[in-house]
């Protein structure tokens, strides 16, 4: 795993300037959630980071190399399920990113059956996406992103479309497999309980392109309706 | 299986149409052949093997031409995925290209490659090429933007991003383009057929026609059409409707 750092960041779209200066590191093995209204920047955070976009001034750093474009020890897992291919089966969408590396069948056969064991999808490795739920769908992303081995793993709203039970169920995978693969996550998310529930580390963007951050020193495990968590949501000042 | 049954109804309904008429005598047997003359021109045809070795001679003229037609598109969408000024030129040339009929080629083609296959093939190709590409780049332009990032992400470009990535994801659009060319094929070769003759030992399906038209053999010029029809039913209902069962349904992609 990998931190990242963002130096004088300055980004903006026509006249509006979404970011100015901005500079913030994130360590290895945290997890950034970054939150804040609609249309302050967030996404735009994470696709800068993620090399989808570029600053007009600064340098963003993943593990002291700077990012100029999309690099596959930074997956991205996207709110909008099109991210699936859809002509591939389960296990074929998973084990992608081994073959554009070229890695053989087998092998990518055996590391994505893995893989959907870990994400409690293993009956379903030759459905096709169009056959799953929403939260399924998300789970392969997830799958797909554990498989690629990140530094950084890049993650917007990718629970925002679901229902609340469902995003419960995928909040835990996610912190236990974080836990367990120690990766350096950052997550966009516009909810402040699931950035409570997630984080190490916060990043509140604001409208005037200001920005705080704030450590999440909550107690693990979290449970997200306790006393403490709504006390620690009811601090944060969006 | 409701829909089978209601086109055998059609099909059992247009034949007894054909057959009333040819009853009344209204026509000309000459010119209107009752259903049994059709029909046995058609077994005739078959029996001596001619309708055969020009049914497979022609079918081998419109697979050849619209294989060279994919593999020519592909490679041009290959290029024009990573050049924008090449797309830019080619997008002047389907519209430049696209609305010539290939029969209005037909006299540069016989100055430039004669009357040989090679002429049938050039027609062929020009006939299915620009519809091929026109139905591919619109399938390619409207790729969702999402799987393009995902395949940024992971770093896949070149022949391996079009094969990999792009041409699945645009596959209901290259299979259209596909079905358009097989049709334009057809159309092209039969019609190039009739203007050429025969282009090698017993000629195509559209030679066929044309040797019963000048042989007042109204019979077997409609046994002729019958073949034609039924190559298309066989073709679009049954093969290219395989290939998308296994395709786009499977994969959830029709439209």
């Amino acid at each position: 795993m990998s931190g990242f750092r963002f130096e004088s960041v300055t980004k903006t779209f026509g006249n509006e300037e979404i970011f100015r200066e901005l500079s913030l590191q994130g360590a290895p093995a945290s997890f950034l959630c970054v939150v804040g209204k609609s249309g302050v920047g967030k996404s735009t955070f994470l696709r800068l980071l993620g090399g989808f976009d570029q600053a007009e001034k600064g340098t963003i750093t993943i593990g002291g190399e700077q990012v100029t474009r999309p690099q596959k020890k930074c997956p991205m897992v996207f709110q909008s399920y099109e991210q699936l291919f859809p002509w591939l089966p389960v296990w074929e969408n998973i084990a992608f990113p081994l073959r554009v590396i070229g890695v053989d069948k087998s092998e990518r056969r055996n590391r994505a059956m893995e893989a959907l064991q870990a994400v409690g999808l293993e009956q379903d490795a030759k459905k096709y996406p169009h056959q799953l739920s929403g939260g399924m769908k998300q789970r392969v992303a997830l799958a797909r992103a554990w498989i690629a081995e990140p530094q950084l793993l890049l993650m917007d709203e990718p629970f925002g479309g679901l229902d609340m039970m469902t995003r419960e169920v995928l909040q835990d995978l996610l912190i236990s497999l974080w836990r367990e693969k120690q990766w350096t996550v950052v997550f966009i998310t516009h909810d402040l309980r699931e950035a409570a529930r997630l984080s190490t580390d916060l990043l509140i963007l604001r409208e005037n392109g200001s920005w705080e951050m704030k450590k999440n020193e909550l107690s693990q495990p979290r449970d997200p309706y306790s006393a403490e968590l709504n006390r620690w949501i009811r601090e944060i000042e969006l | 299986m409701k829909q089978l049954r209601i086109k055998a109804i059609l099909i059992l309904a247009c034949c007894l149409i054909w057959q009333g008429v040819y009853w009344t005598g209204m026509y000309s047997p000459l010119i209107f052949p009752s259903l049994g003359t059709i029909v046995h021109a058609l077994g005739r045809d078959f029996v001596e093997g001619a309708l055969i070795e020009q049914f497979i001679y022609s079918m081998r003229l419109v697979i050849e031409g619209l294989l060279l037609s994919i593999v020519l598109g592909l490679g041009i969408a290959l290029i024009a995925r990573s050049s924008s000024v090449f797309r830019s030129g080619i997008d002047l040339l389907i519209s430049l290209a696209h609305p010539l009929p290939g029969v209005a080629l037909l006299p540069l083609v016989i100055l430039w490659a004669g009357i040989g296959e090679g002429a049938v093939l050039f027609i062929i190709v020009h006939s299915v090429l620009w519809p091929f590409l026109v139905s591919l780049f619109g399938a390619l332009d409207r790729l969702p933007q999402t799987q393009q990032e995902v395949a940024d992400n992971y770093e896949i470009f070149g022949w391996r991003r079009l094969i990999w990535v792009d041409l699945p994801g645009s596959f209901p659009g290259f299979l259209s383009g596909v079905k358009i060319g097989w049709s334009r094929a057809w159309r092209a070769l039969i019609s190039a057929e009739m203007i050429f003759g025969a282009t090698s030992g017993s000629g195509g399906i559209g030679w066929y026609l044309f040797q019963k038209r000048v042989f007042m053999d109204t019979a077997g010029l409609f046994a002729g059409l019958v073949v034609i029809m039924v190559i298309g039913i066989l073709i679009e209902g049954i093969f290219f409707r395989w290939i998308e069962k296994r395709t786009v349904i499977r994969w959830g992609m029709e439209r």
